[in-house]
């Protein structure tokens, strides 16, 4: 993926202007194509309504597709980050931890399947399906929210986010979306539901890894070739509507040639397609691009605050499970995951507080979903607030041993836990 | 640890918000125009029902006084809607356009009693309906353009039931070979459980009841002294071929 990215973006500037014109002119030809052949009798014109009907519906289920894998992917990146040891975010150690490792190799997977949505949701198609993607988009950003907080203590600017969404397009991927990744992989039996387990780890983490493996290599072949022809190709910008124009859903191998950034293989083309067809096809990169409705990203950011109260637990727990061992961990780093397990969690909290006055400053109707997340915003500060509380309090009457005994009764799962401290918290209101 | 949160992105999420807010009112307000016209010519059109068949042409030019203004109230929307947000929007004025489609559609049945092409609704309101499903700018929607069809077949159920009233007995039995004809059409897409769907069920209740009024006829002989007339329907097909 980054190895395509970092090759081809010297030619972005130069890609994306051609090509949003011959984009234009392919679609008027297609368009016209259509046009006339309307008109004959209703029964033809009814079936060339179906078929735009289709291809809309047909998008449509894939994007529902796409996004269902990418909130399966998403939930399992945020479950991989709650297995991590605090001592797993500095660089160094992030390479030997289990838990991170899956992590990226989950982040890999996601953008993938983020890619081959990116292609169905282009121009208005985006806001045409957002509504289907959004769930999806939101569970993702709650998983890279949470992980850019683990690492840097902060909360992730939308435009870090969106650069990560930015995905080459080769002509080949175009033609066939399965080989950027096929959709229906990911959605194993019983990995949706809650508690970070070790179970079925290895199991299932070597089955994945394989074949993202293969995507990888796949990726690798093309990049170079890409870098190579599409450097010699600045000063041919030439004009899009000279060739030919082709309507749509024709003829493959004609359909490829229109949506092809225009440049001096075009006219290779004509001379000796032989020879160069088959380069050109692998090297034609398309820019896609996802952005992030402001929407998405405060609902996203919504969903972080569940995880963050269950961090928050999970480290509480901690901090009363290691009081011995608690200054061998500690160094003196700038990082926020190296200080102790009780500054950690007050860190959570003054960032949720801080995330919960943003939301307040925002005037909302009544109708708004975030509104509807602002409740449970409240619920998990509230169920830390009142965490803290009773390990103050209880603190001073029972010697560590038995109150760690208490918060952990519950079991080993933080949302456990958290489930007991909140009852407290209920009852003591 | 106030730098934890930028809390300015806040402000930057409110201000975006509050320019959406404002697009939304502002195309609301220039969907409202819309709409009014469309209920103007609707007025218009619903006389068909309670006039005579001669003075139809005339009531079809008066409504197509009024598509001029639809022209510009369509207009006035579009340059609104920001380049590609079109489906971000576009719950605002469905309802209206499907009605406004509705209406030229309908003038054209009643001017030539067949269906209006693309091409024809395109003119009448002066913007491209998408036929590749990559609306950029303010364009018509084949759902709208299908929803204003079934609307029109539940009209012409209508207009049966009075153009018998009114003594016109053949009208029945051309208006039931058009629903006939445009129940094929539809029954050729491949619906999904939407509103396009749920309505489309409903065309069979208006061929019912076409249905029944031509049985009334028959059952009475009223046809009988018509037949000519029956006999020179003008062929939908023909006609959109020329």
């Amino acid at each position: 993926m980054e190895d395509i990215q970092m090759e081809t973006s010297k030619s972005l500037p130069m890609l994306t202007d051609p090509l949003a014109v011959t984009s234009q002119t392919e679609s008027i030809s297609g368009n016209e194509t259509i046009r006339s052949s309307l008109g004959v009798s209703i029964a033809n014109d009814f079936s060339i309504y179906r078929d735009i009907l289709e291809a809309h519906h047909d998008r449509r289920e894939r994007i529902i597709k796409v996004s269902r894998d990418i909130t399966n992917v998403s939930k399992k990146m945020i479950f991989a980050l709650h297995r991590a040891e605090p001592k797993d975010f500095l660089s160094q150690d992030s390479s030997t931890s289990e838990a991170l490792m899956e992590f990226k190799e989950k982040h890999a997977t996601v953008l993938k399947l983020f890619h081959r949505a990116a292609v169905d949701l282009q121009g208005s198609n985006y806001y045409r399906y957002q509504r289907s993607i959004s769930g999806a988009m939101q569970e993702y950003i709650e998983a890279m929210t949470l992980q850019y907080y683990m690492v840097h203590g902060k909360l992730i600017p939308k435009e870090t986010l969106e650069a990560d969404l930015v995905f080459m397009t080769s002509q080949e991927q175009l033609n066939n979306l399965d080989s950027i990744i096929t959709i229906g992989q990911t959605g194993l039996p019983g990995s949706g539901g809650s508690g970070g387990g070790q179970r079925g780890k290895f199991i299932k983490d070597n089955r994945k890894v394989s074949y993202n493996r293969d995507d990888k290599k796949l990726g690798k072949k093309i990049a170079p070739a890409s870098e190579s022809l599409t450097t010699t190709t600045p000063a041919a910008s030439t004009n899009p509507i000279s060739a030919p124009p082709v309507p749509i859903n024709i003829d493959e191998p004609a359909n490829r040639a229109t949506i092809a950034p225009p440049s001096t293989t075009t006219t290779m083309q004509m001379d000796d397609p032989l020879v160069v067809i088959p380069v050109v096809l692998e090297t034609k990169l398309i820019r896609h691009t996802l952005e992030i409705t402001d929407e998405d990203y405060l609902l996203g950011i919504a969903d972080l605050t569940g995880e963050l109260m269950r961090l928050a637990i999970n480290t509480l727990g901690q901090s009363l499970m290691t009081p011995a061992t608690q200054d061998t961990n500690i160094a003196t780093g700038a990082s926020y995951s190296l200080s102790t397990p009780e500054k950690r969690v007050q860190h959570i909290l003054s960032f949720l507080r801080d995330i919960k006055s943003g939301f307040d400053g925002l005037s909302l109707t009544k109708m708004s979903p975030i509104s509807k997340k602002m409740g449970t915003l409240k619920q998990s500060l509230n169920k830390i607030e009142m965490a803290c509380y009773n390990v103050k309090v209880r603190g001073a009457e029972y010697p560590p041993e038995i109150l760690r005994q208490m918060l952990m009764s519950g079991g080993a799962s933080g949302q456990d836990v958290g489930g007991v401290e909140a009852g407290n918290g209920e009852e003591e209101q | 640890m106030s730098d934890v949160v930028d809390l300015r992105f806040f402000d930057a999420i409110q201000t975006s918000m509050e320019a959406e807010a404002a697009t939304k009112d502002n195309i609301r307000t220039a969907v409202r125009e819309l709409d009014r016209t469309n209920r103007n010519i609707t007025a218009v059109l619903n006389r068909v029902h309670s006039s005579p068949r001669e003075q139809v042409p005339a009531l079809c030019a008066q409504a197509r006084i009024h598509f001029g203004d639809i022209q510009t109230h369509i207009q006035e929307v579009a340059k609104i809607v920001p380049v590609n947000q079109y489906y971000k929007y576009n719950s605002l004025w469905s309802g209206p356009m499907q009605q406004a489609c509705f209406l030229a559609t309908l003038t054209m049945y009643l001017e030539h009693e067949r269906l209006i092409t693309v091409e024809e609704l395109e003119g009448f309101f002066g913007v491209k309906v998408d036929l590749n499903n990559d609306i950029s700018r303010f364009e018509i929607s084949i759902e709208e353009f299908l929803h204003g069809i079934v609307s029109l077949t539940n009209e012409l159920s209508r207009l049966a039931v009075n153009a018998v009233t009114a003594g016109d007995f053949t009208r029945p039995i051309r208006i039931g070979k058009f629903l006939k004809e445009l129940y094929s059409g539809f029954q050729l897409l491949n619906l999904k459980n939407d509103s396009l769907r749920k309505r489309f069920d409903g065309i069979k209740y208006d061929i019912k009841k076409v249905e029944e009024i031509i049985y009334d006829l028959t059952v009475r002989k009223l046809l009988v002294i018509n037949m000519e007339a029956v006999q020179g329907t003008p062929n939908v097909e023909q006609e959109m071929r020329t």
